[in-house]
């Protein structure tokens, strides 16, 4: 077995007297889809973030990052600098905010080529029409000349695809890229970034709050709830067997044909407030299965077998069936 | 027949665009282009459609929020646009509007039973006197708890907001419930909590709602009837069964293929629709889906199709619609 491409190990970020994440650990390999679900105050846009040393100083980073061998938490900011759109790239949902709007797409991409691969001139303005052209953009030599509101939705999402793949990188970082589009060309954006993760052999980690696009992209999924990874696994035992009553309430979310106009088995309640957090397994006042055990500690992830892990303390109730959420 | 609530014909609206009038005349965005549909007693039918089809147009001019170019509009045998003064104060009390953002429709510094206190009052639905039985009431009704009325919209959050804004449009009594993208901003066990809702609420008031929405598996659970929209018209209505299981019209399969499923190792399947939604301020003549219509013929580009019925009221606006076979093995998720 190969060793992952990227290693995080009890990752915490810590704001103030809040952590909105805390001691996730999770691991990427070369090629893999990694999708990270969680709903909002999950901790997921964060935990994104705290890999590339994005967040403000305000917000205090603890934990490992190995990347191929160096540890991110600890390296020197000008080395950082040359892997964030170098080797690892991140794309945000909100395109328009993340393009500059005042400097053309092929502006915007060349800065990367110069930045991280020395191309500059007619090599670089030639490379990325090459990019734009990888993502889909028709007409794409023309296309460089073009600020961003002159570009749709969908087209503002492949040109930012774009840039984050100028120079080549290993890993894409990629923050509910889809969520802000209309679902045709949100088809359209997640075929492409499947297609570029094959044809680039790049690793994709996804944060998204849609287990539908988990079950059609991801290899593997990391749940997260109030800033805690619940559950590890690879997709499919993840939609089919979950050990965690969080990832099942969510699965049981997701309205199926076959129970059209029938009660959902909802999750009741709300995710608890970060300042007012429950004793115990953060889920605890929401779920099924409570026992005394579960509101004296937070139960740490625990290895179900090789690749499936839950941080609930009876797992196999819960694959079982035995109980679930009411349908209410 | 079975009953109709509301029927609209032929609605059309038409948004003048911001800028320069060339030749007097400024360029138009038709927000609406010929809408047709109606709506049974306790029926919930589904509008669904992508930006900037109109859906959300169609919802404000419903209530006359918007006022309409032309096209007709009864509820209940009455003329909605005709209805001045008391008379469209009740068809406002009758029909109820409910928004996407909770935060942008309730008044930040009223309390919830303030704001409930008020719908009451306008409408006279109770005596002052009654008031507060019937706010409780309200508020067991959408599961709040007893002593929200003191509290502030700030207080809650975002699903427990959407549930204040269900109580009040529900304060007054409405037959006719339009939730305009209403569980569209919450979390997805939020957004099951306030489903489970809306249906207890339509079998236990026999409520009629139009639920628009761009979301596919939320439509296909509430609805009873499903409409499509694609630029301004209805391109496809019928039974939510028939629409989802086999769907007529080109533009209706794409959607139900591009809606993310919970069905593994659909990966590497190809692009469900290719192309962008054109531009409402150009579109394309003919049957305005034929640049993006992977089955379009000569005839789609010149010639707007005519209504294709089929069993069951199943109608959609496609040439080939009486020839295509409908997309077989749909019965999706």
């Amino acid at each position: 077995m190969t060793a992952p491409l990227l290693s995080v190990r009890n990752l915490t970020v810590r704001i103030g007297d809040i952590k909105p994440v805390e001691d996730v650990s999770f691991d990427v390999s070369a090629g893999e889809v990694l999708g990270v679900v969680g709903e909002s105050g999950s901790g997921k846009s964060l935990m994104l973030r705290a890999i590339l040393r994005l967040l403000s100083h305000i917000a205090q980073t603890s934990g490992s990052i190995a990347w191929r061998g160096r540890d991110l938490a600890t390296l020197a900011e000008p080395e950082m600098r040359a892997l964030r759109g170098g080797e690892i790239a991140i794309v945000f949902q909100e395109p328009m905010s993340a393009l500059n709007p005042v400097l053309t797409i092929g502006q915007q991409i060349t800065e990367s080529l110069a930045e991280h691969l020395g191309l500059r001139g007619r090599s670089a303005r030639s490379r990325a029409a090459e990019v734009l052209d990888l993502v889909g953009i028709p007409d794409a030599r023309r296309r460089l000349s073009s600020y961003p509101h002159e570009f749709s939705g969908g087209m503002r999402q492949r040109a930012m695809l774009g840039i984050a793949l100028a120079a080549g990188p290993k890993l894409l970082l990629a923050d509910e890229p889809t969520t802000a589009l209309d679902v045709t060309i949100q088809d359209q954006i997640l075929k492409l970034l499947l297609r570029l993760r094959r044809e680039l052999s790049m690793s994709v980690v996804l944060v998204t709050h849609d287990l539908g696009i988990v079950a059609e992209t991801c290899d593997r999924v990391a749940v997260l709830y109030s800033g805690r990874m619940m559950e590890t696994g690879p997709v499919e035992t993840i939609l089919t067997r979950p050990a965690h009553p969080y990832t099942l309430g969510l699965i049981n979310s997701v309205p199926q044909a076959k129970d059209a106009r029938q009660h959902l088995a909802a999750i009741p309640g709300t995710p608890p407030d970060p300042l007012e957090l429950p004793p115990g397994c953060r889920f605890a006042p929401r779920c099924f299965l409570t026992s005394p055990d579960c509101t004296r500690k937070q139960p740490d992830l625990r290895a179900l077998d090789a690749d499936h892990a839950t941080a609930c303390l009876y797992p196999h109730a819960v694959v079982r069936g035995e109980l679930s959420f009411a349908s209410r | 027949m079975t009953d109709v609530l509301l029927r609209a014909d032929d609605l059309v609206h038409s948004f003048p665009t911001r800028g320069i009038a060339w030749h007097g005349k400024r360029a138009e965005v038709r927000a609406l282009n010929g809408v047709t549909l109606s709506i049974a007693p306790g029926e919930t039918l589904a509008v669904v459609g992508e930006s900037g089809c109109g859906k959300s147009t169609l919802a404000r001019a419903l209530v006359r929020l918007i006022e309409l170019d032309s096209g007709q509009i009864h509820f209940a045998g009455e003329d909605v646009r005709a209805l001045r003064g008391d008379a469209l104060r009740r068809y406002n009390r009758r029909v109820q509007l409910v928004f996407q953002d909770p935060y942008g429709s309730l008044n930040p510094r009223m309390t919830v039973g303030e704001t409930l206190e008020e719908a009451l009052s306008v409408h006279r639905v109770v005596p002052p006197s009654g008031a507060s039985a019937r706010i409780a009431e309200l508020l067991s009704l959408v599961r709040l708890p007893a002593d929200a009325t003191q509290r502030f919209p700030h207080e809650f959050s975002g699903g427990q907001r959407q549930r204040i804004a269900i109580a009040r449009a529900l304060s007054v009594q409405p037959e006719l419930l339009i939730a305009d993208e209403i569980v569209s901003a919450l979390d997805v066990s939020v957004q099951a909590q306030i489903l489970n809702l809306l249906l207890d609420l339509q079998r236990d008031l026999r409520l009629a709602i139009l639920f628009v929405s761009h979301d596919l598996r939320v439509v296909r659970h509430l609805a009873h009837r499903v409409a499509v929209m694609y630029l301004g018209r209805i391109v496809e209505l019928g039974e939510a069964d028939a629409v989802f299981g086999s769907p007529l019209h080109p533009y209706t399969q794409a959607l139900l293929r591009a809606a993310p499923q919970m069905r593994l190792g659909r990966r590497d399947e190809k692009v469900a629709l290719a192309g962008e939604l054109p531009s409402p301020l150009a579109v394309p003549a003919g049957c305005p889906f034929h640049p993006r219509c992977p089955l379009a013929l000569a005839r789609c580009r010149v010639e707007m199709p005519a209504l294709h019925a089929g069993p069951d009221c199943h109608r959609a606006e496609c040439h080939l619609a009486e020839h295509l076979a409908p997309m077989a093995g749909s019965g999706r998720t």
